[in-house]
């Protein structure tokens, strides 16, 4: 599985999106506000999953800005830092 | 009676009244439908010119025949696409131009231009109407003529000159030319304003009848043509009319001085204000919003008394009253102030004043022979006096109406009901929306100065002014005063009222004080601090869970002997008058500030806050941004709403929340106690009922805060109104 695939799983099972499926997400939707329509709270979540799942921290403010952009940036994010 | 309406009837849908060729690039008020009116009285000759004229300008024209005897009228403008209707006796100009009013009214136009039938007025000078209209469609806009010495004779000149003068004393407004017939008019004006005078003087009468009403008074410039001296037809009749129109303006100089407020017909027309007796409050009340400025009460309070300070003897209300209405002041007020002046104390010190300016020593023997067989000595010295003291005392006593007035305005329109009131409430109340910026500076210098029992002091009559005359502010502390005492007696309510807000006064001042001569001026103890460092060194951060309750600025600073950084959710309103007293003077700041209108509502940075370890405080009382992050929990009996971000971010951190709360404890001193500690296990997922345990505790926590110290819970608004 690759690393969008995961984390779109993931984020659907964490944040226990019901109406949705993997494959509707689509890759360059915003995650937040429009989009996928995620809030502030979801972030949270977020964070905690992509360390518990990645070990990937989120280290600041700008880092998170850039991650949580798409889908997308958000899997560039993590491999990035995977590679670390 | 023959009329024939315009030939070619004015299509609602039809904007181009004004031919192309004369038309100007003028803003989109295509509701300017302007009706040319030509009144007629015996000046067949000149006649069809000026309607051709006038019809090469615009479309629409009429002419009012007021009983001409010397032509067939009919007869004069056949052929031409103008409408025509009669008056089989002269009734006179007055009554001319009303009926062509009512005829305006009737084909749907919005204004009337008069113009001469005796040539002496240029329809094409309708272009330089129009913009004025435009710029202000309620005002009446009159032609002014260029006078040129040579062929204009004296009579006339005196005439107009005199006929101004009138015109602004009885109304404060100043036209160059109030005898030009040229004129536009809006139909809704003339249609409102109660006018007696029908023959020529209605001309005057209309001018300063609107300019009562509020319609500004506005001239443009024309041209006029002078036909020569024998040719021109006048029916000016120097003994009778000049008569009428003195009795004309003595009756309006007299109402004009008469200081009875006049019925404004903005006001009146958008209902805005009630003018009558049947509501006194709201008449002055319009009055003062709509009427004064604080620089004119300040004048008319500076002309009184220096006015008042001189010695008109027997004519000096009657001065006082003709100029202020001419400079457009309050007569009120003029007339108010005036009464400072009355004798002994005023009049003696300008003629001791005058004494000494003449004599170089003061005036020491009080006798009949000084007072009455020198008394026009005294006169005399009294005028120069008076000249001196006058402007000073007049400046003096403008200074302290004008800020005494400039704070009443601002009370007054804070109070308007509907706009700023909503606005007001819809928005989440701060403590900050108090009280003004003066108010607040105030109570700062205080505080420099005097410290802060200074401050208190002070306070104590604030307060009680505010309870006492603000009940709208006194109300907002009802929704929880009334769940929190359950009484019904009004006395006791109101003794609940000024408590509290005498709470919130001294909260406000501490927070200052704090911030101006730093924390070493406030003992703040924490109880419980062993718990929290306790809970601290677990290692997973803390998040304080606090509430509008108390100072927090005083906890904040409480929290340095923790030794961690303290970071606090806060959100800083624009227009906060007092937002540079937070940081305390000079050092750094014991706690950082994370925006919760910020990226995510801040969150990635309050997580990073509880992955170092440190202390994150979080307001959990209210809510800021949309209602989907919070949840429903029970407080003093009814639901209100919470937010939950807190305890999420405990379960997804797993650091523990601690409840604390500060209330004061003495004048200078605050003490921190921690409710309860909550931990949230780590739930995964969205749906908010798994907080639903942990926000009642909360809730408890702070229901048994309120149980001890009532007055200093300081939400005030409506925690559980639904949205």
């Amino acid at each position: 599985m690759t690393v969008k695939e995961k984390l779109k799983k993931i984020i659907i099972e964490e944040l226990k999106l019901e109406e949705i499926t993997p494959e509707e997400i689509e890759d360059d939707a915003p995650l937040f506000g429009e989009g996928l329509g995620l809030d502030s709270l979801d972030a949270v979540e977020i964070v905690v999953l992509l360390e518990k799942y990645f070990s990937v921290e989120v280290k600041s403010l700008e880092e998170g800005k850039e991650a949580f952009q798409s889908i997308n940036a958000l899997a560039a994010y993590v491999e990035q830092r995977q590679t670390q | 009676m023959p009329q024939r309406i315009s030939a070619s009837p004015p299509a609602p849908g039809r904007e181009d009244r004004i031919k192309p060729e004369t038309s100007m690039s003028l803003p989109e008020k295509e509701e300017i439908r302007p009706l040319i009116v030509i009144p007629v009285y015996n000046h067949g000759g000149t006649l069809r010119d000026v309607v051709e004229r006038a019809l090469r300008v615009c479309t629409d024209v009429l002419v009012v025949d007021d009983g001409s005897t010397d032509v067939n009228t009919e007869e004069v403008i056949r052929g031409l696409p103008a409408g025509l209707v009669r008056h089989e006796k002269n009734r006179g100009k007055g009554a001319a131009i009303l009926r062509a009013a009512g005829e305006a009214k009737r084909l749907g136009m919005t204004h009337i231009v008069t113009i001469d039938a005796d040539g002496q007025h240029d329809p094409v000078d309708l272009r330089r109407f129009l913009p004025v209209i435009c710029e202000d469609p309620l005002a009446i806009v009159v032609g002014k003529r260029f006078f040129d010495r040579k062929t204009v004779p004296f009579s006339s000149r005196f005439g107009r000159g005199f006929s101004n003068f009138w015109l602004k004393v009885q109304t404060g407004s100043s036209l160059k030319d109030t005898q030009s017939g040229f004129r536009a008019y809006p139909v809704a004006v003339l249609e409102w304003l109660k006018l007696r005078e029908k023959r020529f003087s209605f001309e005057i009468e209309v001018l300063v009848r609107a300019a009562w009403a509020g319609i500004a008074l506005k001239d443009v410039d024309i041209s006029v043509h002078y036909p020569a001296r024998g040719a021109r037809i006048s029916h000016f009749h120097p003994l009778m009319d000049n008569l009428a129109l003195t009795l004309l303006n003595t009756r309006l100089t007299i109402r004009a001085i008469v200081p009875i407020p006049q019925k404004n017909f903005i006001a009146e027309r958008d209902g805005s204000e009630m003018m009558s007796f049947l509501h006194p409050m709201a008449s002055l009340r319009g009055l003062l919003r709509r009427n004064t400025s604080p620089k004119q009460l300040a004048l008319s309070a500076g002309l009184g008394v220096f006015l008042g300070s001189l010695p008109l003897i027997a004519c000096q209300t009657l001065t006082i009253l003709m100029t202020a209405s001419y400079f457009r002041l309050s007569k009120f007020a003029a007339l108010g102030t005036s009464q400072l002046c009355i004798p002994p104390i005023v009049p003696a010190l300008c003629i001791e004043l005058g004494h000494f300016v003449r004599h170089g020593r003061f005036l020491t023997e009080i006798s009949f022979r000084t007072l009455g067989y020198q008394g026009l000595e005294r006169i005399y010295e009294w005028i120069i006096g008076a000249l001196i003291l006058g402007p000073a005392l007049g400046v003096l006593i403008g200074g302290i109406v004008y800020v005494t007035t400039l704070q009443l305005k601002k009370r007054m329109t804070d109070k308007s009901p509907e706009d700023v009131g909503k606005e007001k409430d819809s928005r989440q109340w701060t403590s900050r929306s108090v009280g003004s910026k003066l108010q607040h500076n105030i109570f700062y210098t205080l505080i420099r100065f005097g410290g802060n029992r200074a401050a208190y002091a002070v306070l104590s009559c604030v307060a009680l002014y505010y309870t006492l005359c603000r009940p709208a502010i006194r109300k907002k502390a009802d929704p929880y005063l009334t769940r929190r005492f359950k009484t019904r007696n009004p006395l006791k309510k109101l003794l609940n009222a000024h408590r509290i807000y005498v709470g919130l006064g001294k909260a406000l001042i501490d927070r200052a004080t704090l911030g101006i001569k730093g924390p070493e001026h406030m003992r703040i103890k924490c109880r419980d601090q062993d718990v929290l460092t306790d809970l601290i060194s677990e290692g997973r951060g803390l998040v304080l869970l606090t509430a509008h309750v108390g100072c927090w600025q005083a906890a904040m600073s409480g929290l340095h002997t923790l030794n961690t950084p303290v970071s606090l959710l806060l959100h800083r309103e624009e227009g906060d008058v007092d937002l540079h007293y937070f940081e305390h003077a000079g050092g750094p700041a014991p706690f950082s500030i994370i925006d919760p209108q910020g990226y995510l509502g801040g969150v990635l940075e309050m997580m990073n806050v509880l992955k170092r370890g440190e202390v994150l405080s979080i307001m959990g009382d209210r809510v800021f941004g949309d209602a989907k992050s919070t949840l429903s929990v029970d407080f003093l009996g009814s639901p209100i709403r919470i937010p939950f971000g807190p305890f999420k971010l405990g379960s997804a951190t797993g650091a523990p929340i601690a409840v604390m709360f500060s209330h004061k404890s003495g004048p200078d001193s605050y003490e921190l106690t921690v409710e309860g500690v909550i931990r949230v296990p780590p739930e995964p997922g969205r749906p908010e009922k798994v907080f639903g345990p942990y926000a009642a505790q909360f809730a408890r926590a702070l229901e048994s805060y309120v149980q001890r110290h009532p007055y200093q819970f300081f939400n005030f608004f409506d925690m559980w109104k639904e949205n």
